[in-house]
């Protein structure tokens, strides 16, 4: 009895991903932030340019998950909750709020130590494998608590595309930027497939006949 | 089973516990507010039975049921109240407690 209603609430909280718009969504951010990278690697460090650039990266993060977040929602009002219905998730409370900074703060903490105190020949090889296995955890977490299980598959892939790319020889930052981009499309195709197949699925529902 | 198990078995809150029922509210549990087109594809149930299970949740006061117009479409737009939401942690609680007792824990 406990496991279902478990099921159930892991369910409805993967509603946000049956029509595959939050897919295609997180596949842009990350072509965002892949083209974002290029522009920083490809700029000669001198210019003015660059260090703006450098400066607002955590800028273009926020405004793409912000960005994100309200662009599925608006894509949702007019095109989902008129097929397969409206809902709107509870806000997180205080103490969950905390929860969540806390962890961030740990995971983005652990990152820098980690960063820090690996030594550029390591990091050289390694850092696209822990993008890659960072990723694929966060990915899995969501495919497990939202109870969405193709988002295990992206998350194995993105595992696998951590470990292809930092096989090739090439430097770091072309490196992250293939690795962001190729990640981006991983999530943008598993999008675009989904997306097609809920159209089919499902149309609009012109009365509610309660 | 036991006497005791039995006993707490006959306190649970049968407005909840009712299948059809449970399920809606686990729903509604878990979100701000839902429509009835998402609670009808998410439980399966009628439009009729739907609407039942959806009065008699209202009736208890675990609850509300809104009517609206959006793009001059009816829609009507569900959601738990704090006593309907108190009453379902009571539920999981309990319940909790009978599959404990049963599991010999």
């Amino acid at each position: 009895m406990k496991d279902k209603i478990g099921q159930i609430m892991r369910k409805t909280y993967g509603y946000w991903w049956v029509d595959g718009l939050a897919e295609i969504g997180m596949g842009l951010m990350f072509a965002i932030l892949g083209g974002y990278n290029y522009l920083l690697i490809t700029l000669p460090l001198t210019t003015a340019a660059s260090i703006f650039l450098s400066f607002g990266e955590p800028l273009v993060f926020l405004v793409c998950w912000f960005g994100y977040g309200r662009l599925a929602r608006w894509t949702k009002e007019r095109l989902t909750y008129r097929r397969t219905g409206y809902v709107a998730y509870q806000q997180k409370n205080r103490k969950d709020r905390t929860k969540r900074a806390i962890i961030s703060a740990v995971l983005g903490i652990s990152m820098a130590l980690t960063v820090t105190y690996i030594g550029p020949e390591m990091l050289k090889v390694n850092s696209l494998v822990m993008v890659g296995g960072l990723m694929a955890l966060v990915t899995l977490f969501l495919a497990i608590w939202h109870s969405v299980n193709r988002l295990i598959l992206i998350a194995a892939v993105q595992f696998a595309l951590g470990l292809w790319i930092s096989s090739f020889p090439i430097e770091p930052g072309l490196g992250s930027t293939l690795l962001m981009a190729a990640i981006g499309a991983v999530w943008l195709l598993s999008g675009i497939i989904v997306f097609i197949i809920y159209l089919v699925r499902t149309k609009p529902v012109e009365e509610e006949n309660v | 089973m036991n006497d005791e198990n039995l006993h707490d078995l006959t306190e649970v809150d049968r407005i909840i516990h009712e299948p059809a029922r449970l399920v809606i509210s686990t729903i509604l549990y878990t979100v701000k507010e839902a429509d009835f087109l998402f609670l009808l594809h998410e439980s399966g149930l009628t439009k009729g039975n739907l609407s039942s299970h959806l009065s008699k949740l209202e009736e208890a006061g675990y609850i509300t049921i809104q009517k609206r117009f959006n793009d001059k479409k009816p829609q009507t737009l569900c959601s738990m109240t704090p006593l309907g939401r108190q009453a379902f942690e009571e539920y999981r609680a309990h319940i909790k407690k009978i599959m404990q007792k049963m599991n010999g824990e």
